[in-house]
This record gives structure tokens, sequence and C-alpha cells, in this order.
């Protein structure tokens, strides 16, 4: 019945964080436990460790986004690979995929690299269907690669469950490279073909040394922090702090191409995106705990278990429900809501809590532009103009290519688990 | 029923223990009381334990002497750096001042059946050790979050004390954060933070001890009977705990010397550098009053009556 | 009734203008702690002992004050899948009953951390340096009177025009009014 009219209440527009709030009250008066346990769950967030890694990412990349390192951005792509086929898509693949593993935001990415895409595309040739779906799918790409919020978000999920599993945010971030690349591959490729009967880019390509010199500042910073983390040289949080403070002094203090006035209107925006996210973890911290207290995951896995004979089996039916998942629900919600149910029953079948984590992180990337509701195609439609039917039908093949990626990732825990070293 | 969390996963010696204690009491009491474990830490680690106890969601749990100091001071009688040299010292005071400890926890709401010892911890580094005085700063150690009196010490070394919570240590000794730690042998195997180390100071430094606490008000629900059965088991079941402990250093120890750790014993001048260092800042921090250590003389006299008679 | 009403955006505007400020101090302080304590620990070889308790508290204030900033801005993440093909009479009745029972769901929220952190008080663990936990925690129930506060008031104003769910939606805003 509560569980009833809080759906109800959720598809109305209630606030997600309210709406796992009375779920964890309703969970704890039911099981007679002190309401007061829901206040301490929350208070957790500021507990954990790694989610000091949050403000910073987020704070750098929304900086990055209200400067003109975007332009930049595409201006050394033309200059490096505009005479290769499919070029410009495939290096925008990879600024998609590095700007929305900084800022955890695919809505981000579409609104500042992808405005700045779109019209390159185009005037490469591309055909408006086809730079509208790479444009719209392609910023969705970067969940799966370090520092990617969901990425951290999934650990401390996990760590909540199954504490002694020591499901590292580094483990993730190392799993994730393999399955992430294929993804990209897959979208890269995929240009290639579609570009392989156009006409090279008609428009004077801009020269490489001007655009690097450009870019100088910024250049340095992906494998300065990617390289630091991989390398076990700097902490993730450490990361977070050289991330932050590097794109501050560059950006503000060195090019001044944003003024100190108009900080605290940025570090606002980026701060709403922490807290209203840091807000719905807590709520859901406590939700965890009451499904935990009430062993509610042995439940379910005794309830299935009879029914399921494979751990491959197991995870097609976890495909499916975060598919669905995926096509209403916010990707932070999903993972929020379904990874503590799923984490146990998944490793009572054996499956590897890491391998689980990026088949999930994949879903929900896929979920950011799946219809109804994918807020990429929502984004675009509104960014671009375009019809959101129109965005729904650009997208199509590209989902269909993700989607046998996904399979993949499913079917061969070793491309996940290879790297971490888990296998 | 009674819900109790613990640190230890499921399949650990601990959990063993712990599911053959409740097996006895559900036998014992003819299912009276039924016992339900929270294991491998999903209740959050030893304060958040504490607070769901006070707030009734759980009404046990598995605790570190030194996590109880958040409610008596008796316990830190048994947390205090370099004043046991031995083993032999350690047992010769139980019997008089587990009961002492045992009593002030009663009155803080906490009833322990008993108190099982996890062995001596020592220090283990990348280097072998100096004198206390050629440590510098550049020593960077692991202290427990919230062990004062062991960063004091270790300041008062010279050396930089680093607090972090257990999680983090083994992350920290990766990066470089921290180069040195306290630990069992035993422990340091499990916890894979031998990896890291070359050297191992064979110098004792604390006793570490863990336990059962039960909240009394749960205790006082049972019947008589039923209490004095459920105590009986679970302070069995940390002495057979403290039995495994002691196996399992000593194997670790051989383990430890096969992948080539060095363990040294330090001169007996150094040892007594250490000891100096280690009563002076006790003194300093409990005239000052950042430190209460009930029973302390008393136990320092048995102590000193005991090394006199060897 | 006008002036009333002129008075009361001026008082959101400095409540606003305040939160910005405070969510600033915190997040550069946030940075030079984390600088600090990398460069005295590579430069040095020392560690700041109490800097990982500030920066984790500084994390829970920065939530807790961007929650509020983000109730009165409309910037919780919801799902709102259905008031896009709901009649505007319904859809504004609907608004009012989600922003009410949120209020409310905050007003609990603030009550049950007003409670712990007296229980916390009873524990008297240190944060960091000086700085008791319960001090820190002391937000939690700050930031929920505070936001029920913003959500009651929404209850009573228009529904904002449905731009979807969470993020980058700040800058479309603005580029859309820019353009
Ligand atoms: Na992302
Ligand atoms: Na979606």
């Amino acid at each position: 019945m509560i569980i009833l009219i809080v759906i109800v209440l959720a598809l109305i527009g209630l606030p997600l964080f309210a709406v796992i709030a009375i779920g964890a009250m309703a969970g704890f008066h039911a099981a007679e436990l002190d309401l007061r346990l829901v206040a301490m769950e929350f208070q957790r967030i500021g507990e954990l460790p790694v989610l000091v890694a949050l403000p910073l990412f987020t704070f750098a990349g929304v900086l990055v986004a209200h400067s003109q390192t975007p332009a930049r951005l595409v201006e050394l792509t033309r200059a490096a690979l505009g005479w290769l086929p499919g070029g410009l898509a495939i290096l925008g693949l990879i600024m998609f995929a590095l700007m929305t593993a900084f800022t955890g935001a695919s809505g981000i990415t579409v609104v500042a690299l992808g405005s700045l895409m779109l019209p390159a595309l185009l005037a490469a040739g591309f055909q408006r269907q086809f730079a509208l779906g790479l444009v719209t799918t392609g910023s969705s790409m970067g969940v799966l690669f370090a520092p990617s919020l969901p990425l951290i978000l999934y650990a401390v999920v996990a760590q909540q469950v199954a504490p002694g599993r020591a499901i590292g945010v580094d483990d993730l971030f190392l799993a994730g490279i393999l399955p992430g690349l294929l993804m990209l591959s897959v979208l890269a490729g995929y240009a290639m073909w579609i570009q392989r009967r156009l006409p090279p880019d008609p428009r004077p390509r801009p020269a490489l040394m001007p655009a690097l010199r450009d870019i100088a500042w910024e250049l340095p910073l992906p494998f300065v922090v990617l390289g630091g983390i991989y390398s076990g040289w700097l902490l993730v949080i450490e990361a977070a702090v050289v991330t932050a403070a590097w794109v501050m002094i560059s950006l503000v203090l060195i090019r001044r191409e944003i003024a100190l006035p108009r900080l605290p209107g940025i570090i606002s925006e980026a701060m709403m995106l922490v807290g209203a996210i840091l807000i719905i973890l807590g709520m859901s911290l406590a939700s965890t705990n009451v499904m935990i207290d009430a062993q509610v995951p042995q439940r379910i896995f005794e309830a299935v278990a009879p029914h399921i004979d494979s751990r491959i089996v197991f995870l097609l039916l976890v495909n499916v429900i975060l598919l669905i998942a995926g096509m209403v629900l916010d990707i932070f919600a999903a993972l929020v809501i379904l990874a503590p149910l799923i984490i146990p029953v998944a490793l009572a079948f054996g499956v590897d809590p890491v391998h689980l984590g990026i088949i999930f992180l994949a879903n929900l990337q896929i979920g950011y532009c799946t219809p109804p509701v994918g807020i990429n195609l929502f984004l675009a439609s509104h960014r671009f103009g375009d019809d959101i039917l129109k965005i729904y039908r650009a997208t199509l093949p590209f989902l269909g290519l993700l989607l046998i990626a996904l399979l993949i990732i499913t079917w061969w825990p070793g491309l996940s688990l290879w790297l971490p070293g888990r296998t | 029923e009674l819900r109790i969390a613990t640190l230890a996963p499921d399949g650990s010696s601990w959990m063993n223990e712990l599911r053959e204690a409740e097996r006895r009491i559900a036998a014992a009491t003819e299912q009276r009381v039924r016992i339900r474990y929270y294991p491998g830490g999903v209740m959050g680690d030893a304060s958040a334990v504490l607070r769901r106890m006070r707030l009734n969601q759980v009404q046990g749990g598995a605790f570190t002497v030194g996590d109880l100091a958040a409610l008596t001071s008796a316990v830190n009688l048994y947390s205090l750096p370099f004043l046991f040299e031995s083993e032999a010292d350690v047992q010769a005071i139980r019997a008089e001042f587990d009961p002492l400890i045992m009593a002030a926890l009663a009155d803080a709401g906490m009833v322990i059946p008993g108190l099982s010892l996890g062995g001596f911890a020592y220090l283990f580094g990348r280097e072998s050790f100096p004198s206390p005085e050629q440590l510098s700063t550049s020593w960077r150690v692991w202290v427990p979050a919230g062990d004062e009196l062991s960063r004091r010490t270790l300041e008062a070394a010279g050396v930089s004390p680093v607090p972090l919570p257990l999680a983090d240590v083994y992350t920290s000794l990766q990066t470089g954060a921290i180069n040195t730690f306290a630990s069992t042998p035993s422990a340091a195997i499990i916890l894979q933070w031998h990896t890291r180390a070359r050297h191992m100071l064979d110098l004792p430094i604390l006793m570490t001890a863990g336990t059962i606490g039960i909240d009394s008000r749960a205790l006082q629900r049972l019947a008589e009977a039923d209490r004095e059965i459920v105590l009986k088991e679970f302070g069995q079941a940390l002495e057979r705990l403290e039995q495994v402990n002691q196996r399992d250093n000593e194997s670790a120890r051989q383990a430890l010397m096969e992948q080539g750790i060095r363990i040294s014993a330090p001169s007996d001048e150094h040892a007594e550098t250490w000891r100096r260092i280690a009563r002076d800042t006790r003194q300093r921090m409990i005239e000052s009053g950042q430190i209460e250590v009930p029973n302390l003389d008393r136990m320092i006299d048995v102590l000193n009556r005991l090394h006199e008679a060897e | 009734m006008k002036q009333n009403k002129r008075l009361s955006q001026s008082i959101q505007d400095d409540l606003e203008r305040l939160e910005g400020i405070a969510l600033t101090v915190l997040l550069l302080g946030l940075i030079a702690l984390g600088l600090s304590q990398i460069v005295m620990r590579n430069l040095f070889g020392m560690a700041l002992p109490w800097a990982d308790g500030a920066m984790r508290a500084a994390v829970l204030w920065l939530a807790m004050i961007a929650g509020i900033t983000a109730a009165g801005r409309m910037r919780h993440i919801r799902i709102d899948v259905l008031s896009l093909w709901l009649p505007p009479g319904l859809r504004r009745w609907l608004h009012g009953l989600c922003m009410i029972t949120t209020a409310l769901v905050c007003i609990q929220m603030c009550w049950l951390s007003l409670a712990m952190v007296r229980l916390e008080f009873e524990f008297q663990t240190a944060a960091f340096l000086g700085v008791q936990t319960w001090m820190v925690q002391l937000i939690v129930p700050f930031g929920f009177a505070m936001m029920a506060v913003r959500f009651l008031g929404a209850a009573f104003a228009p529904p904002p025009e449905t731009i979807p769910i969470e993020l980058g939606q700040e800058q479309s805003r603005q580029d859309g009014q820019a353009s």
C-alpha cells in the first residue's frame, strides 16, 4: 500500500529524496525500529571519505563548461583529426567521454560540448539525423571511466551492503576501462562506416600547433589526474583536489575567462548538483539499512534462486530489470535504489561485485538516452530545437550498438575483471 | 531475540565461534533465546554499532577494547603503549583487573562476558628500526583514529603519527601516506599490510583484546537462567577465540619470516627508551587531564612486584 | 500586499547570496585544505591529522546548504513523467500536494536529526581539532528546516516550467535566455 502511494507520488513529481525518505521511514516503522536511525544513516554522508571527491570534480567540470575550453577542444579535434574518415566523430566521442567522466553529469556534456560539436559535425558533412544521434548518445560515454561520479557512488553503495568484499573505488576505476573502450569503439566504428561515403570536410582545417598551444593549460590535466589515479600515485580525493585547483587557477587566475565575481554563482550551481545527489544518497543509506535489517536481499535470493539455474541467466535478468529502470528512472535514483537490492543477490550467485558494477553502470549509461525519459534526449531536444520524436529515431541505431556491447560486457567478466586483477 | 553486529565476515574464526555459541544457546534455552548476527560490518563500524545499541536496533556487538573507551575510561588500562613487557605480564594481572573493567562497563550499560586477547601489536615498516633517538618525522606511522595516547607517544618519539580509520590503512601504505604501522602478526597478514613491510620490531607495543558487548537492558529482559546461559556460552566462545588467536599469531610469525620479513629484537637500552617515552607521555596526559586511567597505579604496583620477583 | 511581496523577494535574494557565499567559502576551503595536505605530505613528509575530518565535515555542510539553495530553485531531482500530459489545473494542484508532502518530510527529518544531534552530544566524540561531531551535525536539522520553508513557499507558487529532471539544467536555462 505504502509502496503504491510512494510510486504514484514519485511519478507526479515528488522530489526523489522525499520519495526515498518516506519509503525508509515506513520501513523503519514497520520493523518497529527507532526512527532516529533514519537521521543517523543520513548523517553518514559526512563520514564517507570518498564522497569528498564529489564536490571537487563536479566544480571542476561545471567551471570548464562555463569557460571557452569546450570550444578549444572542438578546434583541436578539427585540427588533429579532420582528415580521417569519421575522425571528427571519433575524437568527439573521446572528448564527450572525458567531459562526462569528470563532471559526472552527461547533461552538462550535452549542453556544453554537444552544442559545439553538433555544428562541427554538420559542417563536416554528417547528416543531421546521424549527428544528433551521435551527440545524444555520445554524451553518455564516460560513465565507465574514472573519476565518474556513478562509479564512485556504486563503490560507496557496494561497500555499505558488502563491506567485507573489498570493493575499492580503484578496482572499479580499473574495471571500467576496457568495457568503456568497447562501447566507445563500437560507436566510433559506426561513425567511420557512415563517413566512408561522405566527401571530406570542405572547410579549411585549423593548424595543429596553434590549436595545441591554445589548449596547453587544460590538455595535461586528464593525463595528470588519470595517470595519477591509475598509477596509485594520487588517492582519489587528492586527484579531485588537484583537478579543482588546476581548473580554477588556469581558468580564473591565468586565462581570466571567468571573472572572480561569477565564481559564487558557478560554485552554487555545481554544489546544487552535488547537494541534490548527496541528499538522495543520505536517504538511500537509510533505506538500505532497513533493507539489510529486514534481510530483504536474502529473501529475494531465496525467492528467485529456484527459478534461475545459472549465473548468466541471472545477469541477463538483471540487464532487463536495469534497462527498464533506466528508461523511467534517473541514473542516480536507479543506482541507489536497485544496487543495494541486487548486489547481495548477485554475490549469492557468485557474481563478482565489481563486474556487476560495470554491468550496472553500462545499463544506466544506456538509460541516459532510452525513451521515454532519458535525460539526454530531453536536453538534446531542448538545446537543438529538434522534435523529441526525431531525437528518439536518431538515437535508435546507436542504442542498438550499445546493447550489443552491453551483452558482451555481461557475458565476458574477464573484460571487466582483468585489469583490476580479480579474475 | 538478540541481534549482534560484528565486523568479522562470515567464515572467519570469530563468526565460526559465535555461530557455535548461538547453537549452544538455542539448545540450552530450548529456543527461548535466539541470536541473530549482522556480520561483515553491514551495521557499520564500532561507533555506529554503539549508537545502534542505544537506539535498540541491535542489542550487542563485537568490539575491541579501544572501541569501548567511549563508554568508560576503565578500559584504557589495557590500551597503554609499552606498558606490558610480555604475555606473562598480561596474564598475571588479568584475574584482578578483568573484573574491574567488566564492572565499569556494566555500570555504563554494557555487559561483557569476558575478554579475548588478540596478541601483542608490533611495529612494521620498510626500513629497519634504529634507536628511538634516530627516528625522524619521515617515519609516518599509522595510529587508529581517536587513539590520542598512542598518537602523542609517537609524537614524543619524534615520528609523524597519522591517524586513519582501519579501512584506509592499506591504500595509505600503497601511496606512501604512511610507511609504518603497528599490528598483530596475524592481522598484518589477513589485511595484506605485510606486503608493504620489510621489517618488524620485536618489541611488544600493546596487547590487543576483543569482546562481545551486550546491552544490559536487553539482558534484563531475559529470565535469570537464560541470561546466565548466554553469558557463559559467549564467555567460552571468547576463551576459544583467545586460543585460536594465539595459534594464528605464532604461525603468522613463521609465515612472515618465510616471506622475507626481518624480525629483529631491539637492544635492552632501546626498549627502555621506548618505555620511558611512553611513561613520560602517559604521565603528562594524565596530569593535564587529557586521559583518565583508573586503577593504573594499582596495576603498575602489581607489575613492579612481578618484575622484582623474577 | 505588493510591498510585502517585494520585501520577501529581497529577503529571498539576500538569503541566496548568503548561501552562495557560504558554499564558496566551504568549497575554496576544501580545495585549500586538500592542497596543503598534499604539499605537506610530499614536500615535508608531514600530515595534518585533522584535515580528513574537516574535509568530510565540509562535504556535509556543502550538501545541506546546497540542498537549501536547490529547494528554492526546484533543482532537486524529480522523476515527473506524468505531469507533461496532465491538464494545467490538475498539474498545479498536484504540484502543491507534492511540495507540501516534501515540506512535511523535511520537518520530520529536521526533528529526527535534532534528536540525533542530542544523542551525539552525549557521546562527545571529536570530529576534528576542537570541533565536536554534534556541532558538525547541527547543519542537518538546520538545513532541513530551511528546506521545509522553501518547499512550503513553492507549494503556493505556480509549478515550474517542466524541463526534465536533474543536471545541466541551470546552464541550459541561462543559455536559453542569452540567445
Ligand atoms: Na557521468
Ligand atoms: Na533514464
